[in-house]
């Protein structure tokens, strides 16, 4: 009997000696391979399958926040972003996946152990090397999850590094742009800087603060009503059908209907005393501009075209201008396109009132946005001229004369211009890099000047010559006009306004043409 | 708007990239040279 197990013992080690290595090398390769598998079906789960009982979500994953952008988290950008988040997903479902891998491994080499024992005697040494491999296999194929999560790591970190990359960049070069083409955007509400414009999606009226590429998007961000929204100046943000600009300050938040950031702003205040004529003056500019053949000149804002539309029956000859409230003023804003780039022409038609003292005066923040500013003068405020005119002309001429409400005194043309110069030198205007058209008005009523300058003649005629003086040295350029903001009986408005606006868009490439007939377009 | 719907692509990419990568690297261990 002894020599019958003797015999039979060996073919056993000998397939022993085949089986155990055997079973140890599949269990390890099973395993080795397996478990880095389940980090690729994790994958696949997790971003492309998307089952109904996807394990849930890590905690952190990100969220939009109430009071955050109205848009949807961009998937790359941050190391706290959903793309991140699904990396430590995928892990959660591959590491479950795995775990109940090794489980069922376990319970296969258990039941070799405990089996039916007739058969232990194959079963347990076949479990024991598959043990010994199942060990090593779970090793090596751990080494191989986490080679897998790390890869993944990887290329999500460099997407986002090129993403944040391509986006930082998008920006330097929308800024780069906007300096190159100088542009800079005013609110014509509150007067301060714009840096950028804040948008409200037409769809769904929510207001996105910051288009900018970031952690919202790159080339373009998705409301949260769905609309796909473009992110840069660049990228034709300002002509979008899809948005509507706002002024992005907390104090404001006023609509900017005027597309800012396509265009150069130009900012030209008016300045002056009471009744000086400056109303009547932004009336025959803005005429003027929409009558030029040569120009494309449209109201940019519906507030412009409500105060705007019709300033060719203002500058009829016998209608008078209506007071201009004392409150603070809005900038009317005209883009006009030449043959160059268009550009914002913001007009400020400030009360003569708030000229008078620097408490008012310091509120017209839109003085420190300009480069370029307009002293209207009436003529006939200057005593010294009005004395010079005989008993009957005063009396023609005493219902159009400056004179404020409610009080007798003449506002005096010097107390409204070192009001307002000292005033925008307090407020940090540099007016030696500045320009100042010094422009008397009525010069239709007032046009014998013997060939005069107008500086020779304010000099002379009325005794400005204080004025003049302090004007030429204060500021970088100065230049003297007399003008009549009116149109004739045959339509034609005077040519003074003409020879005024030329000077004061000239610097910023809007070319007036030498001679038009300025009754050619309405 | 559902992020699932929004984030189809950017999950294409990576899950695209990561399996390149893979495969690349895989290639390499077993010996294939660029």
């Amino acid at each position: 009997m002894c020599f019958i197990y003797a015999l039979l013992i060996i073919p056993y080690i000998v397939g022993m000696y085949f089986a155990i290595p055997a079973a140890a090398f599949a269990a390890g390769v099973i395993y080795a391979v397996g478990i880095p598998a389940c980090y690729v079906i994790g994958l696949f789960k997790v971003l492309a399958l998307r089952p109904d009982n996807l394990p849930t979500r890590p905690t952190w994953y990100p969220e939009r926040k109430d009071g955050q952008e109205p848009a949807l988290l961009g998937y790359f950008y941050g190391f706290r972003s959903p793309a991140f988040a699904e990396i430590h997903h995928v892990i959660l479902v591959a590491r479950s996946r795995a775990i109940d891998f090794v489980r069922l491994g376990r319970k296969i080499l258990k039941s070799g152990f405990t089996g039916r024992p007739k058969a232990r005697i194959i079963t347990i040494p076949l479990s024991a090397g598959a043990a010994a491999g199942l060990g090593v296999g779970i090793a090596v194929g751990a080494i191989g999850f986490v080679a897998i999560a790390a890869v993944h790591a990887v290329a999500a970190t460099l997407v986002f590094l090129i993403m944040a990359a391509v986006g930082l960049t998008l920006r330097l070069i929308d800024t780069a742009l906007l300096r190159i083409k100088n542009i800079r955007m005013v609110c014509p509400h509150c007067f301060e800087r714009v840096p950028y414009p804040a948008y409200k999606c037409k769809s769904c009226a929510e207001t996105h603060k910051d288009v900018r590429p970031g952690r919202f998007g790159i080339f373009r961000r998705r409301c949260l009503c769905g609309t796909a929204l473009p992110t840069l100046l660049l990228f034709r943000l300002a002509s979008s059908d899809k948005l509507d600009a706002y002024c992005p300050l907390e104090h404001c938040k006023q609509p900017l209907e005027h597309r800012p950031g396509e265009a150069q702003e130009i900012v030209l205040p008016f300045f002056g005393a009471a009744d000086a004529g400056k109303t009547r003056l932004m009336y025959g500019i803005v005429a003027l501009l929409r009558a030029t053949r040569s120009l494309d000149a449209e109201l940019a804002d519906s507030a412009t075209a409500a105060s705007l539309n019709n300033v060719r029956e203002w500058l009829a000859p016998g209608v008078m201008t209506g007071k201009t409230l004392t409150g603070l003023p809005r900038g009317q804003i005209v883009r006009v396109t030449s043959k160059n780039a268009p550009r914002l022409l913001q007009f400020y038609d400030t009360a003569g009132e708030r000229f008078i003292a620097a408490e008012t005066t310091e509120e017209l923040r839109f003085l420190t946005k300009a480069r370029t500013f307009i002293l209207v003068i009436d003529p006939l405020s200057v005593e010294s001229l009005w004395q010079s005119l005989p008993r009957e002309r005063q009396a023609e001429l005493a219902a159009i004369r400056s004179k404020p409400a409610g009080n007798d005194t003449v506002p005096s043309p010097e107390l409204a211009y070192q009001q307002t110069h000292q005033q925008m030198e307090a407020m940090g205007v540099k007016l030696k890099k500045a320009r100042l058209a010094v422009v008397f008005s009525r010069a239709d009523i007032l046009d014998n000047v013997n060939g005069e300058s107008a500086e020779e003649w304010a000099t002379d005629t009325l005794g400005l010559g204080n004025l003049i003086r302090s004007a030429r040295l204060e500021f970088g350029e100065t230049a003297f006009f007399r003008t009549a903001s009116v149109i004739s009986d045959s339509g034609e408005l005077h040519p003074s306004i003409a020879e005024l606006t030329r000077w004061l868009v000239a610097p910023n490439g809007i070319t007036l043409p030498e001679t038009q007939n300025w009754m050619a377009r309405a | 708007m559902k992020n699932d719907e929004y984030y189809f692509w950017p999950r294409m990419w990576i899950l695209g990239i990561t399996l390149l990568a893979l495969a690349f690297i895989v290639l390499l261990v077993f010996g294939w040279r660029p």
